[in-house]
């Protein structure tokens, strides 16, 4: 799968999001821009809207990648991940993801990151990581 | 019951019974639903809370169309691959207008999750498009 225009596809590693995805990745000036396209298996109750669960495991791969990627490779596990749901995308969207380091102490990463289909937010997003084997 | 919408049919299965008002939760862990150090993704752990927390709030929510406005998940322990999982959730508040409502998630036997939310509740008629 090519992916949507100016998208390189993610290299995933984890099972699971291998399986919820394809996720796609572009660089904007220096800013990790990472996306997936609303499939039809995607969709919660209503057949309409995105389920929760794609969007919270999308919050957590993509600022995954930010406490992992830009902490030189540091392992970490998510404690903590909080979302607002500000509208839920329908199939077909591609749903951007921009994360960013709020602080960065040695066992502890604080990330937040916002979410949004053609420019319009749907999800704000904040987690905490500890950083594998410091202390 | 088993997995209400097409995003639980794909990850699942999910089963949800019902007892003494909350809702409770059945899930096996599977190779598909691991990250890379073969635990169960945290991904997978929010989409059984938020299934978990959607069927209870649409249950008691007598015909509004309910969305969740926000979830916090706490992510206490491991699910082993292979490990049973069992869920309940619970009405915390319910007004007219927003159901307040909390899930623990146990994996063998040992807590897993723990995740509060708020719901929106609107009545069929005013809903949005």
């Amino acid at each position: 799968m090519s992916g949507p225009a100016g998208f390189k596809p993610q290299n995933l590693i984890d099972p699971f999001e291998k399986f919820v995805g394809p996720f796609y990745e572009r660089d904007e000036e220096g800013q990790r821009v990472i996306a997936f396209e609303v499939g039809p298996q995607h969709l919660g109750p209503d057949g309409v809207h995105v389920h929760e669960g794609q969007m919270m495991t999308f919050a957590d791969a993509t600022m995954g990648c930010t406490a992992y990627w830009d902490n030189d490779y540091t392992p970490c596990v998510t404690l903590s991940l909080q979302t607002s749901f500000l509208a839920f995308p329908k199939l077909g969207d591609l749903v951007e993801a921009r994360a960013r380091f709020v602080r960065k102490t040695r066992s502890v990463l604080f990330v937040e990151a916002s979410y949004s289909v053609n420019g319009e937010p749907v999800m704000t997003a904040t987690s905490l990581w500890k950083v594998l084997g410091a202390r | 019951m088993r997995d209400t919408s097409a995003f639980e049919q794909y990850v699942g299965p999910i089963t949800y019974t019902e007892d003494a008002g909350d809702t409770m939760l059945q899930f096996t862990i599977k190779d598909q639903h691991l990250n890379g150090d073969g635990f169960l993704h945290g991904g997978m752990m929010m989409t059984l809370a938020s299934s978990a927390l959607s069927t209870l709030v649409r249950h008691v929510s007598d015909g509004a169309v309910s969305a969740p406005l926000s979830i916090n998940c706490d992510f206490v322990g491991p699910g082993p691959a292979g490990a049973a999982v069992i869920g309940r959730a619970s009405i915390t508040r319910r007004t007219r207008t927003v159901v307040f409502a909390s899930v623990e998630l146990h994996a063998d036997g040992k807590l897993m999750m723990s995740a509060t939310a708020v719901y929106r509740l609107e009545s069929a008629e005013r809903s949005p498009a």
